[in-house]
């Protein structure tokens, strides 16, 4: 299921434009499913989403998610893994230079309700880049939907959760077609290119009938990778833990 | 040495509202560690799980029925169901399912996609194909279109236009569709050395990618399987069906390979074995013949008999709902001398439904078993134009060229099917033997 290209090339534009010119006040808000062929076909190594926010519980910390393997149907959380060949990384610039100045890994081992996490980082990576390799992990494992504490001041989870996307996928494709039309075969649709709709659903300048809006992704779950640091960990001149 | 890809996905989102200007971005990212990477045991099958699947996007269409991305899963999964069990309803649901995405919105490559996949398992082939236009037009981009396409013009044995689509673009590694494809291009192409590399390099591929479906890898150790079976290799053969196995331990497919191969090695009882297992799945034409002739060549004249008219009546149902087995009920005929009329006639639709050289195949054979010798010379001769090392054409090309009285053509068929596969029939090899040895 590829639906999402075009929103995938926008969301790609929008950031690469975010990220050197806004700084700091901003929400980039953005979701990204099963957006290329090769995602599709291995959902382990598809990110829906990235979030970075400031912990609730404590001011001096600050959590990162990282969410994976898109559309897992509710209630078959336990029946998904995280690709044990995957790398999963989030790359830190606290410099502004729009490159890498940290690293944080988790790479996960096994599969199924026995897979266990090792974490490492933040640290300089050896690489940049897409590129990258584990780097050596802190001595503490963790395993699937139990926080654990990998290194003094850090606490991780890995494991399903629902997805925290709200979106009317359906109404949307039907606005933005996300396909080119086809020249030349039969049966040709009239005018493919138009959008059939005008407007998501739940507006007051919808069509009669529409209905209320329809999160698509109400009922699916996605693998999160959540990550509470302290801020210090992270900034310029720490070169990690 | 552990080596990485290129990042699949690279996402940038941050700066929630809170200053803290040193940080300006972070950015995510999953790199896919292969090669070298150490093997991972998957997950066991488990075959709820498709099933709870298909409800549940029965349920998500159900629930907003002005959606259409919904009921392409639907279709996709009830597709996936039938591999899975070789239920044929499903692949009616399935096309049902497509058809209605396409009708709520017309430009959705997933569905057209999917009623292409139904309409091939359905051996409509030439609606199939204009389908499978559609899906590669409204999405050339996306590499599984054209690996559909190609395939619907290779069932159709347009040989020439598959190898166009199949090469016109360069395939990526991971792109383990277009590789089994472009396989059995070169099998067909009489190249199966070529073939059995680029579907080893499927079949690794696959193994690594942790998400795809077990009946979907065991499929690729099925195809390894059937080239080396097809080279004589018969211990390689019958390793990788059971490494299909391993992966799918309800895989008709490679439980009928195994039991192919061992009543071509003449180990009956494990071709009793093997074919019994698959029978109890999906008790094709194909496996019920296996049984049979392993049944008879025990002595066993009573069982023999009652799978061959299990082979008869299976054949004559499955028609009824939908499944088309004309090609292995032509063959089993013609190999059995039995109704050679509705051989015949078997192998005439076949024909007519396809161009493929085992259309041809099967039309010759039928031909030869009725004593229409010119026309099956004619038709075997399209069966060997693409210089396929298949033994099982070369013994039909024999044996025709024999009764035309071609002493010498069939002598070089003949042992050319032997050398290729001394295991590829129960007792054709025998009766290959046997001509051999009078021809002198």
């Amino acid at each position: 299921m590829s639906f999402l290209r075009r929103r995938k090339q926008l969301l790609l534009v929008a950031s690469a434009l975010l990220a050197p010119t806004v700084f700091f006040y901003t929400r980039a808000h953005g979701s990204d499913h099963a957006d290329t062929v090769e995602n599709v076909q291995r959902p382990g190594a598809d990110l829906t989403d990235v979030y970075m926010f400031p912990s609730k519980e404590d001011p001096n910390n600050v959590v990162l998610v990282m969410n994976a393997h898109p559309l897992i149907p509710a209630g078959q959380g336990g029946t998904v893994s995280f690709d044990p060949n995957v790398l999963y990384q989030f790359h830190i610039d606290n410099t502004g230079d729009g490159v890498e100045d940290m690293v944080i890994q988790a790479k996960f081992t096994g599969t199924g309700a026995n897979q266990t996490v090792q974490i490492a980082g933040p640290t300089k990576p050896t690489s940049l880049g897409p590129v990258s390799s584990f780097l050596t992990p802190h001595a503490t494992t963790g395993t699937l939907n139990q926080a654990f504490s990998p290194v003094a001041g850090m606490k991780v989870f890995a494991g399903p959760r629902k997805d925290p996307f709200f979106f009317d996928l359906e109404r949307f494709v039907q606005i933005l077609p996300d396909r080119g039309a086809p020249a030349g075969l039969t049966p040709e649709p009239s005018n493919p290119n138009a959008p059939q709709k005008t407007s998501f659903r739940g507006f007051p300048q919808t069509e009669p009938g529409a209905g209320p809006p329809k999160d698509f992704l109400a009922n699916f779950n996605v693998l999160s990778i959540v990550i509470e640091l302290p801020k210090s960990m992270l900034q310029r001149g720490t070169s990690g833990a | 040495m552990r080596r990485t890809l290129p990042i699949f996905v690279v996402g940038v989102l941050a700066l929630a509202g809170w200053g803290l200007k040193a940080w300006r971005s972070t950015l995510a990212s999953s790199a896919v560690q292969a090669a070298a990477a150490p093997s991972v045991s998957r997950a066991p099958y488990n075959p709820a799980l498709t099933h709870q699947t298909v409800e549940f996007w029965a349920a998500q269409a159900r629930s907003d029925p002005q959606g259409s991305i919904a009921l392409a899963n639907l279709s996709h999964w009830y597709l996936r169901s039938y591999r899975e069990t070789g239920d044929m309803a499903d692949v009616t649901r399935a096309e049902k399912a497509a058809r209605h995405a396409i009708a709520i919105r017309p430009l959705n490559y997933d569905a057209w996609a999917d009623v292409a996949r139904s309409l091939m398992t359905q051996h409509r082939f030439t609606e199939a194909l204009v389908a499978a236009k559609w899906a590669d037009a409204i999405n050339p981009q996306d590499a599984p279109a054209r690996p559909l396409r190609a395939e619907t013009y290779m069932e159709l044995g347009d040989y020439r236009a598959a190898h166009h689509v199949l090469y016109d673009k360069p395939i990526k590694p991971t792109d383990t569709n277009a590789k089994a494809l472009r396989a059995r291009l070169w099998e067909i192409e009489g190249n199966p050395a070529m073939a059995l590399n680029l579907l080893q390099q499927a079949q690794a591929e696959a193994d690594r990618n942790l998400d795809m479906p077990p009946e979907s890898v065991a499929w690729y150790h099925m195809r390894v399987g059937n080239i080396l079976a097809a080279m004589g290799r018969a211990t390689a053969a019958a390793q990788a069906y059971q490494a299909g196995l391993k992966l799918f331990p309800a895989d008709y497919r490679c439980m009928t390979a195994l039991a192919k191969l061992m009543a071509g090695q003449g180990d009956w009882q494990g071709a009793i074995h093997w074919g019994q297992q698959a029978a109890a799945i999906v008790p094709t034409p194909e496996v019920l013949a296996l049984i049979g002739d392993a049944e008879a060549a025990e002595g066993h004249q009573q069982e023999a008999s009652h799978q061959y008219q299990l082979v008869e009546a299976i054949g004559t149902l499955a028609r009824s709902q939908g499944v088309i087995y004309d090609r292995q009920r032509a063959l089993f005929y013609a190999d059995h001398n039995r109704h050679l009329d509705e051989a015949l006639t078997l192998a005439s639709h076949e024909l007519k439904a396809r161009k493929d050289i085992y259309a041809y195949d099967t039309y010759a054979w039928a031909c030869y078993k009725k004593g229409l010798i010119p026309q099956a010379q004619a038709a075997m001769q399209h069966a060997l134009a693409h210089h396929t090392k298949d033994a099982s054409l070369y013994y039909h090309a024999g044996m025709i060229a024999y009764a035309h009285g071609d002493k010498i053509t069939a002598k070089n068929y003949l042992t050319q099917a032997l050398n290729t596969n001394p295991y590829f029939h129960p007792f054709e090899p025998r009766q290959a033997r046997a001509l051999l040895a009078k021809l002198g």
